[in-house]
């Protein structure tokens, strides 16, 4: 609740500012201002998607187009009344839905690149143009729509119901994206990889998250044509779309209330000037937008008031949340198989990597797979966990075959995976990114930050032999290599999975923290809850805790057996050598 | 003339923040081979990267024929006669093998004498000119990889694991090589091996390298080298 | 066949800059944009049309030099704050084009008049030294980048930076005279443009998209170039005159767009 209190004091005071402003403003201003709140709103959401998730998009004046001819359109064929403006109001959220919808389709799937995405949000608004521009005298071609019958509101009303709609908006993302959930969309930005390995569905989050700010760009589209009286395609074109990027970044993006605000004072600021000064004001705003990106990527608003920063960031959470103990799964039957390799080939052009593997590991197993540089033991863990990798052969995940399905739904079968170099949330808390861990199991709250985090006991473990439990509310980024490595380690555990891929977990930790892990690990195997899958260059590690190694050499499998058979092997000894077996 | 090519002092590195050399002092003299040896992940490759300036250098200092490197990009070292071998993949596949050995010059005139010395090296490569050097097998490879960089006139030469997955006949080849550009050619030679038998066939000293610190130094000639880099690395 | 040549002339600036440093180069409307008024002012001074060609292609060298030197160099790790300030600067190069010349529509003579005939149809001369000057471009570019040295340090700059570096080449120095001759490129594009349209400070937006949209499409090859001029450019023209401009107008984002959704690498590979 006390986190709430803030954005509720802040609602509170703008909407009393709202609500008394008009009485000493004049009327140009007062109009000037209905324009510029649905602007700001429109800004709002070009943040959400580029500030707070690394979307950079051109596209959401599309979205603002569409809801203003959505009303324009209506009013103008069936006149004005209650029960049409509340249909045009529906058809504007239900077209920029539908749109978004096809954007995000094309734009995020596995693998896409985010230049990519931002190439299609600038189609979009080109598209919407000219599909507006060939309307005819449906939409009015290139001068648009306007005479039609609006609802009967004055300036001042029109100045309240908009001040109104962008409070309530800010204040709705303001909370959301400081809540539990709302991390995640900063996760994404951080590390999309990771996500779709903790089994968050990462086209899915992003194609929401683009209708609901599609939805928001809408419905100021729809209250801009209401309050003006005019449409024109000039709303939903890229040249808008790209002037809502100039305006987030100068007001700062990923600060919401920047861009909010930086948007209000620049279109009310351009108002007045480009009367009197109309190409020299865009160029100074054009100037000040490279200075901006290029020495003060923060924004405007932030450079000029750290204060500003200080309150409406998320500040870090001076009571990191209490750990409490997570319910334990039950154990599943013992030494069933966890993991079934069949014929498991994977060729980059001419050159094969991975000539055929196959094994097998079972629940409560501890396998090691060694083998020089270049041997395939990397790409073997890529096959095991993202379908697409391989090009032949079959994998199962507990009995689950994974086909050619994204990580994401290799997680739901079961795994987990830790990479070579940790990959963590910079960004985020350490209890942040463990709670984004957590998602699968505990749906985050939308609105709320909880003050308590559960997780499984070998997480616990894990935190309190590395030290990290006593650091929950410093950021990810400002830990060393061997911290990241132990968070790493406890976000993958974290998802309590069955079978565990773990790539040189130990590499820059000290021999400390080695024994430590090495010991936590063999633990969990010893439940039988857990097939470990382990992938070491430190022989000595390998021989301690395994209890059974397997050798790759140039693509092939070419030993399976105990911790004696291949330590004994000459195989073994000349392949780490250097010598050609 | 500075008799040593290559000197670290004291010098720390790393990816970002993470540290993976730590403190490592050593000195390469030239006519001499030097080998740096360890296992994976113990820090030989990127000591290699920070000679070359690729990584940055956290503490110490790095002198290169007498002067600081500090502040000296990865172009201008390699002009300054440093011919670096990296471990894998480090040739334009698509590129023709002469367009490969061309990039190793900085002017296209020096290119028959180059071509000359390529020919003395390895003599299948001069003939195979025009073919994708991605078409090359991984220990073709490798030879053109170091013909690059033995062609030029390079005075400090650095070799990452270039016998790995190479079969026998091969490593003795190069063995020779390397040996001819030090002791005859009076270049200074710093190699990184895994492979204790060939590093001990073609260096003067050894250094063993691990968890980024160098724990054994000594002549290669001594009869208990061997033994004394087994000890410490156990292969 | 004209529509594809302009574009290829477009994209190929575009497309040499994209290559070697992953960056698009919004401003390269406005460099577009500054040819043609460069062409124009040659013309307005009494100067042989042909003379205004050399002189677009040095102001869009030079401009891009600067741009390079002091706004993208310093975002070169920040490859999407580089496109938001080339973009801003395209902004910049219009209005500051608007502020000296008015926004008033403009045109320029070309300096071939008359048609030939080819084939048994009467062609406009200038479009067919259009296609001309887009092969020659061509050629050029093509000769640059596999027959000189500066090309295959280039090559070397895209294939693999890092390497490159390792083996003494100037990463910056290829990245600036590459910068430099892309924005020349367009400058160039821009006066040879002109003559068929007509000159107004916005003038480079419309080409930008539909040039960016190929470059996406061709991954970083001039040949892969050359053939998405050729279709896209000739599926425009056939949608343009079969259905409407409108459409036509669309037909290369729309297509370019569902082309990587299917092919994310590009048409290349």
């Amino acid at each position: 609740m006390k986190a709430l209190l803030r954005p509720m004091l802040f609602g509170v005071a703008a909407l009393i500012v709202v609500a008394v402003a008009p009485a000493f403003l004049d009327d140009y201003t007062v109009n000037i201002l209905v324009r510029s709140f649905l602007f700001a709103a429109v800004a709002l959401s070009v943040d959400v998607l580029w500030g707070t998730t690394g979307f950079l998009t051109f596209g959401q004046s599309a979205f603002f187009g569409a809801g203003a001819y959505a009303a324009a359109l209506c009013f103008t064929r069936y006149g004005y009344s209650p029960e049409i403006a509340v249909l045009s109001l529906l058809a504007a959220i239900g077209a920029a839905a539908i749109v978004a919808l096809l954007q995000g389709w094309l734009s995020f799937y596995q693998g896409a690149t985010p230049l990519y995405a931002s190439v299609v949000s600038l189609v979009v608004p080109v598209v919407a143009t000219q599909i507006l521009f060939s309307g005819g005298t449906f939409t009015g071609s290139s001068s648009g729509l306007t005479g039609y019958d609006v609802m009967d509101l004055s300036v001042e009303d029109w100045f309240h119901l908009t001040g109104a709609f962008l409070v309530v908006v800010t204040v709705a993302v303001w909370v959301f994206v400081r809540s539990d959930a709302g991390r995640v969309l900063v996760a994404l930005r951080d590390n999309e990889t990771r996500c779709a390995y903790l089994g968050l569905s990462v086209p899915k989050i992003r194609i929401a998250l683009l209708v609901g700010t599609a939805v928001i760009a809408s419905v100021a589209g729809w209250l801009y044509a209401g309050s003006s009286g005019v449409v024109a395609p000039e709303l939903s074109g890229f040249v808008f779309g790209t002037e809502l990027v100039i305006w987030v970044a100068l007001g700062g993006r990923g600060t919401l209330i920047g861009p909010v605000i930086g948007t209000i004072a620049i279109d009310v600021t351009s108002a007045y000037l480009s009367g009197s000064l109309p190409f020299l004001w865009k160029l100074l705003l054009g100037i000040a937008f490279i200075v901006v990106i290029v020495a003060l990527p923060e924004g405007l608003i932030p450079a000029a008031g750290a204060r500003l920063r200080r309150l409406f960031r998320r500040p870090h959470q001076t009571t990191p949340p209490r750990l409490t103990l997570a319910p334990a799964v039950p154990a599943p039957a013992t030494s069933a198989v966890a993991v079934d390799l069949h014929d498991v080939r994977r060729s980059f052009g001419s050159l094969a990597v991975l000539r055929g593997i196959s094994f097998q590991a079972r629940l409560g197993e501890l396998v090691s797979l060694v083998g020089p540089n270049g041997a395939g033991k990397t790409t073997l863990m890529r096959c095991l966990s993202d379908g697409a990798e391989r090009n032949g052969g079959r994998v199962l995940l507990n009995g689950h075959d994974i086909a050619s399905l994204p990580p994401h739904r290799c997680v739901a079968f079961g795994l987990g995976r830790k990479f070579q170099t940790a990959l963590v949330f910079d960004t985020l808390t350490v209890a942040e990114c463990l709670r984004i861990a957590r998602t699968r199991h505990d749906r985050p709250s939308l609105w709320r930050q909880a003050d308590t985090l559960a997780l499984p006991e070998a997480v616990l473990q894990i935190l309190r032999a590395t030290g990290l439990d006593k650091a929950l509310g410093t950021k990810a980024g400002t830990h060393s290599h061997g911290q990241k490595q132990s968070l790493e380690l406890a976000m993958v555990m974290a998802l309590e999975p069955s079978v565990v891929l773990l790539d040189e977990p130990t590499a820059g930790l000290t021999r400390q923290e080695r024994i430590q892990i090495g010991a936590i690990l063999t633990g969990l195997v010893a439940t039988g809850r857990l097939c470990l899958l382990l992938v070491e260059h430190d022989l000595d590690f390998v021989r301690e805790i395994s209890s059974r190694v397997v050798v790759l050499h140039q693509g092939a499998l070419v030993l399976d057996g105990t911790v004696e058979d291949v330590v004994a092997s000459d195989l073994v000894r000349s392949i780490y050598a250097g010598e050609s077996p | 003339m500075n008799r040593l090519a290559l000197e670290l002092d004291h010098i720390g590195s790393g990816y970002g923040e993470a540290r993976v050399v730590g403190d490592v002092s050593l000195k390469v003299a030239f006519g001499e081979v030097v080998v740096l040896l360890g296992k994976n992940g113990m820090g030989k490759t990127t000591l290699l990267r920070t000679v070359m300036g690729y990584n940055r250098l956290q503490t110490g200092r790095v002198f290169i024929m007498g002067h600081d490197m500090a502040n000296v990009a990865v172009h201008q070292r390699a002009r300054a006669g440093v011919a670096y071998v990296p471990q894998e993949r480090a040739l334009f596949q698509d590129l023709s093998v002469r367009d490969n050995l061309r990039l190793g010059l900085s002017t296209d005139r020096q290119f028959a004498t180059a071509l000359a010395r390529v020919r003395g090296l390895f003599p299948f490569l001069a003939d195979r000119l025009a073919q994708p050097a991605g078409t090359l097998s991984g220990g073709e490879q490798k030879m053109l990889l170091v013909a690059r960089a033995l062609m030029t006139d390079a005075r400090l030469v650095l070799i990452d694991e270039v016998t790995e997955g190479l079969q026998p006949s091969v490593v003795d080849r190069l063995a020779e090589i390397i040996r001819h550009a030090a002791r005859s050619e009076g270049r200074a030679i710093l190699l990184v091996e895994q492979h204790v038998g060939f590093a001990l066939s073609v260096a003067d000293r050894y250094a063993a390298l691990k968890l980024g610190e160098i724990v054994a130094m000594g002549s290669a000639s001594d009869s208990g080298a061997r033994s004394t880099i087994e000890e410490h690395l156990r292969v | 066949m004209t529509t594809s040549a302009i574009l290829f002339t477009v994209a190929a600036g575009l497309l040499i800059v994209f290559g070697v440093m992953k960056i698009v180069n919004f401003a390269h409307g406005g460099f577009m944009t500054l040819g043609a008024y460069g062409g124009l002012v040659a013309s307005q001074l009494g100067l042989s049309p042909w003379l205004g060609l050399p002189v677009a292609f040095m102001a869009g060298a030079v401009c891009g030099a600067l741009v390079e030197r002091f706004v993208v160099r310093p975002l070169y790790i920040r490859p999407l704050d580089a496109i938001l300030a080339t973009w801003g600067l395209g902004i910049i190069i219009g209005q500051l084009l608007t502020l000296g010349f008015g926004r008033e529509v403009q045109f320029v003579a070309p300096p071939l008049t008359g048609t030939i005939d080819f084939l048994g149809e009467a062609y406009s001369a200038y479009r067919l030294f259009l296609i001309l000057a887009a092969m020659a471009i061509g050629g050029v570019f093509t000769w640059l980048l596999t027959g000189t040295r500066l090309g295959l340090a280039t090559n070397a700059v895209i294939l693999n930076e890092d390497l490159a570096r390792g083996l003494g080449i100037n990463a910056g120095l290829v990245r600036f005279a590459t910068f430099s001759l892309g924005s020349g490129l367009a400058g160039l594009a821009g006066a040879l443009i002109t003559p068929l349209s007509s000159v107004d400070p916005n003038m480079g937006v419309p080409w930008l998209l539909n040039a960016f949209m190929l470059v996406m499409v061709s991954g970083s090859s001039l040949g892969t170039l050359l053939a998405a001029s050729v279709l896209l450019g000739g599926a425009q023209v056939v949608i343009s005159s079969l259905f409407s401009p409108v459409l036509g107008g669309l037909t290369i984002v729309v297509l370019a767009a569902l082309l990587l959704r299917i092919r994310p690498l590009g048409l290349a590979r």
